[in-house]
């Protein structure tokens, strides 16, 4: 657990609206020295905005920002000492990839000499030494990113915001410069919030993830406990969860580590909910074709689609109870299906989680 | 293709080569040839005396000076205002673009009486000083100062600043001045360091678009300048038509084409480079609603040029409705009236109807010249005739960059003689305003024309529809609003023309502008009346052809 004392900035009860519509709605988080932290969610939910409200670039209507002990809800940004990268990395026309990146040190009247070496060692951090002169016209998308990346690093900002700066890329080009981002970021140490609304991008920058939905954070954590504890529909979506079952009854056993979990598909062995549920969730990957019928953590079912997906085989089946569901198989026996066969699978209890009945 | 047809066609196109030859080339050729040759032999004489002659040297110097200083303060004046433009969302912004844009196209007389209505000696402001504080002489004296030929210089070009760089600044990409934010950059750093520099291209583009104008201007300086006050034009002006002086008003008129021919060239690479950062923009950069502090400052600066701007028009529009106090519209009766024994009193009607007939031919030329050259040049820019046309293009450019006064001085020394003596003529008038007009047409067409993909034709050709045909069918229903855009500029051109016009024109033939510079001439409310009266119906001529324009035309077309 992280202490109080590490908290660098704190967004009390922010809310933010533009005429009717609400763009964020009594939002909460906090960010630590340090770490990685995503604000991931579909578009529109709010997260560019709660970034930009960071940055000081909006100002909430209701709520407070705070950077460590200080009040900077009203501050304006040039004086708060952040970076940020922008979605279209908003480089300055007029200036070379080195007078770019010497921006913010003039801004802070650093010396000629102190801005060329701290340029220097930007260009090198990013990969890019003997760019200075070149016009940004010249240069390809990734490598405006990066320099785009050493322009808001070089004058060591407490805090870098992140505003989707991959999302001009194409998909490829994208995989690959994330983990270069993230390279970077833990080599100077610094604390950043990265915007997306790709999940695999956050998943792999963030050491924690805040996901938001129509203006509010919906779930925070690591990637790990939203993916697999999602705490609420949305988030299940979200990941592409799509297999969500209601509950019919939950009855512990005698021991009380372990209930039986009573569904329209069947019976599950489960550690107890924590809180009221309605609803289980199974990732798709938990299942495994099983020959054996019937019996606990198991289910049936009739197979509607079947395809070859490289690493992995996807599978529809159909239940009468609750409709369609989604798998991936790794098995090699997988191979032999067809459309049409009844199947037999069995769930690991590991995939399966409870759906909290207030996040719905 | 026929023979016979294919010299129908190359007829069609030698047409506006020819018109061009004959009311263009040919009447600068004689001002080169009086101006280097008085006497028959090579003479330079003309130019030594340009800086020798302390009264020519100051006129130049003059020119330049009020050009420089109409520059800098419209641009001063207007910069605030177009911040807002291109930045924020307000209610009723198109419609104040379209207020500040008005005086752009306003006739110099027009303008030129509308600042006497305010700020003359029988201006309304003078009068309601002199009311309020019983005073017995006009307390402000600004007639043929050079402050009320500046006054109107930056009423003209404010819209040049809210359209050039506005339009520019609107495309600029916001997240760039987020960007200095977020590296440090205070409100001011921002637009020092980011802003400005971006902004540069289209402030050069404009400071010269506005320079140009203010360096030929013409009816403003003769009208409110008086005899005090000349820029080069108003000299060519004096040198021909009071001093008879043809050589010098020649070589006057060749420093004036030398001058604006350099100003076209840098504009039209200015404008080369103002086109590359647009590519820039970022995705969604919304405008920013006012709030809070704000709106108090766009009050300011968009408040105060609109006042600006309007203040002189509704002043003029008051002056011709009121008789000694008393709301009348016995100023507009008198223009009914036939005139006097005088020569000089014309029938203010006869000019009227000489006006909208000159309009009418000028409509009627410029269309035709205008049409043909469109589609001399339409066709893509490729194969081998493209070399043709690219030499082809800036020469039907070249009228718009050429002052009035000299092409009218031209026509006088040049359409004189045999073999085209047309100095009698009355069609001497609308020659020259197709001259001024028919490169707004080919722009207004152009656009259009290169738009139409050759596929429909072809279309239309394959389902047996005759080339004429098709022509009526596929071309004309697109090109009609280019048309109808072009045509409003011709009329609205004629109507409002003085420049050109007050050389050229029979004293039997008068127009509306020449007779209003005479009824301003010449003492007595009367004929104050008139002239402010007739400068209404050419106002609002000028601006339901503004609002036609503003309506019809295609994006982009026909901006300057």
């Amino acid at each position: 657990m992280v202490s109080h004392e590490t908290k660098l900035l704190t967004v009390n009860h922010a809310t933010k609206r533009y005429g009717e519509t609400v763009a964020l709605h009594d939002v909460s988080l906090s960010i630590h020295r340090g770490e990685v932290l995503s604000l991931l969610g579909p578009s529109g939910s709010g997260k560019s905005t709660l970034l930009r409200l960071i940055a000081g670039l909006v100002t909430p209507d209701s709520g407070t920002v705070r950077l460590r002990d200080r009040e900077i809800t009203t501050m304006p940004p040039h004086e708060r000492g952040f970076g940020m990268m922008f979605q279209q990395f908003a480089l300055f026309p007029h200036r070379t990839v080195g007078e770019n990146i010497a921006f913010g040190l003039e801004m802070q009247g650093r010396s000629r000499a102190e801005r060329n070496a701290r340029v220097e060692e930007m260009l090198a951090l990013v990969g890019m030494s003997g760019y200075d002169n070149r016009s940004i016209f010249e240069l390809s998308g990734g490598e405006q990113q990066r320099v785009a990346l050493a322009r808001s690093l070089a004058p060591k900002p407490s805090l870098i915001l992140l505003d989707e700066p991959l999302g001009s890329l194409d998909r490829r080009l994208r995989e690959r410069l994330v983990e270069e981002l993230r390279a970077i970021l833990s080599r100077v140490e610094t604390t950043a919030i990265y915007v997306t609304h790709d999940q695999q991008e956050a998943f792999a920058i963030s050491d924690r993830l805040a996901l938001m939905n129509a203006g509010r954070v919906v779930q925070i954590g690591t990637a790990e406990t939203l993916y697999k504890r999602p705490n609420n529909r949305f988030v299940a979506d979200f990941f592409g969860l799509s297999n969500i079952l209601p509950i019919l009854a939950i009855s512990p056993l005698v021991e009380g580590s372990s209930a039986v979990v009573e569904t329209a598909l069947g019976r599950f062995i489960l550690a107890p909910p924590q809180a009221p549920t309605a609803w289980l969730v199974i990732r798709p990957e938990a299942a495994r074709l099983a020959a054996s019928a019937g019996g606990m953590n198991h289910i049936r079912g009739r197979v509607v689609s079947w395809t070859f997906r490289g690493s992995h085989h996807r599978l529809v089946t159909h239940h009468a109870a609750v409709g369609d569901l989604e798998w991936e198989i790794y098995q090699a026996e997988a191979e032999k299906i067809a459309v049409g066969d009844a199947v037999g699978l069995s769930i690991e209890t590991d995939g399966i989680a409870f759906i909290p009945e207030q996040g719905l | 293709m026929t023979a016979l047809r294919r010299l129908l066609v190359g007829l069609a196109f030698a047409l506006p080569l020819l018109f061009l030859a004959l009311f263009f080339f040919y009447p600068l050729a004689e001002i080169f040839r009086v101006s280097f040759l008085p006497e028959g032999r090579l003479d330079l004489s003309g130019f030594a005396a340009l800086w020798q002659r302390p009264y020519l040297r100051n006129t130049l110097l003059f020119t330049a000076g009020q050009a420089l200083l109409s520059t800098v303060l419209t641009l001063i004046a207007a910069l605030p205002a177009t911040y807002f433009f291109a930045r924020y969302d307000f209610r009723g912004k198109t419609l104040l673009r379209a207020l500040l844009t008005v005086p752009f196209v306003m006739p110099t007389v027009v303008v030129a009486t509308a600042f006497l209505a305010l700020l003359g000696p029988r201006g309304l402001l003078n009068e309601a000083l002199m009311a309020l504080f019983r005073l017995d002489a006009p307390p402000i004296a600004w007639q043929q100062s050079l402050l009320m030929i500046l006054l109107a210089h930056i009423f003209y070009n404010l819209a040049v600043v809210i359209r050039v760089v506005g339009g520019f600044w609107a495309n600029l990409d916001p997240t760039l001045e987020e960007a200095a934010a977020m590296l440090g950059a205070s409100p001011w750093q921002r637009f020092r360091r980011v802003t400005l520099p971006l902004l540069m291209p289209s402030l050069g583009a404009a400071a010269l678009l506005i320079f140009l104008f203010t360096f030929s201007s013409f009816g403003v300086v003769l009208i409110l300048g008086g005899l005090a006050y000349a820029t080069l034009e108003v000299e060519i002006y004096r040198q021909a038509l009071t001093f008879f002086n043809l050589p010098l008003a020649a070589t006057l008129s060749l420093v004036q084409m030398v001058a604006t021919f350099l100003m076209m060239s840098l504009y039209t690479a200015l404008q080369n480079r103002t086109t590359v950062p647009l590519q820039l923009r970022g995705q969604e950069s919304a405008l920013r609603p006012l709030t809070g502090r704000l709106r108090l400052l766009w009050l300011l600066a968009v408040g105060t040029p609109t006042l600006f701007v309007a203040a002189p028009l509704l002043a003029l529009v008051i002056r011709s409705l009121q008789v000694r106090g008393e709301w009348s519209l016995r100023f507009y009766r008198a223009l009914g009236e036939t005139g006097g024994r005088s020569i000089l009193d014309v029938a203010p009607e006869l000019a009227i109807r000489n006006s909208l007939l000159f309009a009418l031919a000028t409509l009627l030329l410029s269309l035709l010249i205008g049409t043909l050259s469109a589609y001399l040049l339409a066709p893509p820019q490729s194969g081998q005739r493209a070399r043709w046309r690219s030499l082809l293009d800036p020469i039907f450019l070249l009228p718009l960059g050429t002052s009035a006064v000299t092409l009218g001085f031209g026509y006088i020394i040049a359409l004189d003689e045999p073999p085209l003596n047309l100095r009698t003529s009355a069609l001497l008038v609308p020659l020259a305003h197709t001259l001024i007009a028919f490169p707004f047409v080919v722009r207004s067409l152009l656009p259009v024309l290169r738009s139409i993909s050759p596929s429909l034709r072809e279309a239309a050709a394959m389902l047996g529809a005759a080339p004429w045909q098709v022509w009526r069918q596929v071309d004309l229903p697109i090109v009609a609003r280019g048309l109808l855009v072009g045509a409003t500029f011709a009329f609205a051109v004629s109507i409002g023309e003085f420049g050109a016009t007050s050389l050229v024109q029979r004293p039997e033939w008068p127009t509306m502008t020449v007779v209003i510079f005479r009824f301003l001439g010449q003492p007595g409310i009367e004929n104050y009346g008139k002239a402010v009266a007739m400068s209404v119906i050419i106002m609002s001529i000028t601006i339901i052809g503004f609002l036609l324009i503003e309506r019809f035309r295609i994006d982009d077309i026909g901006e300057f």
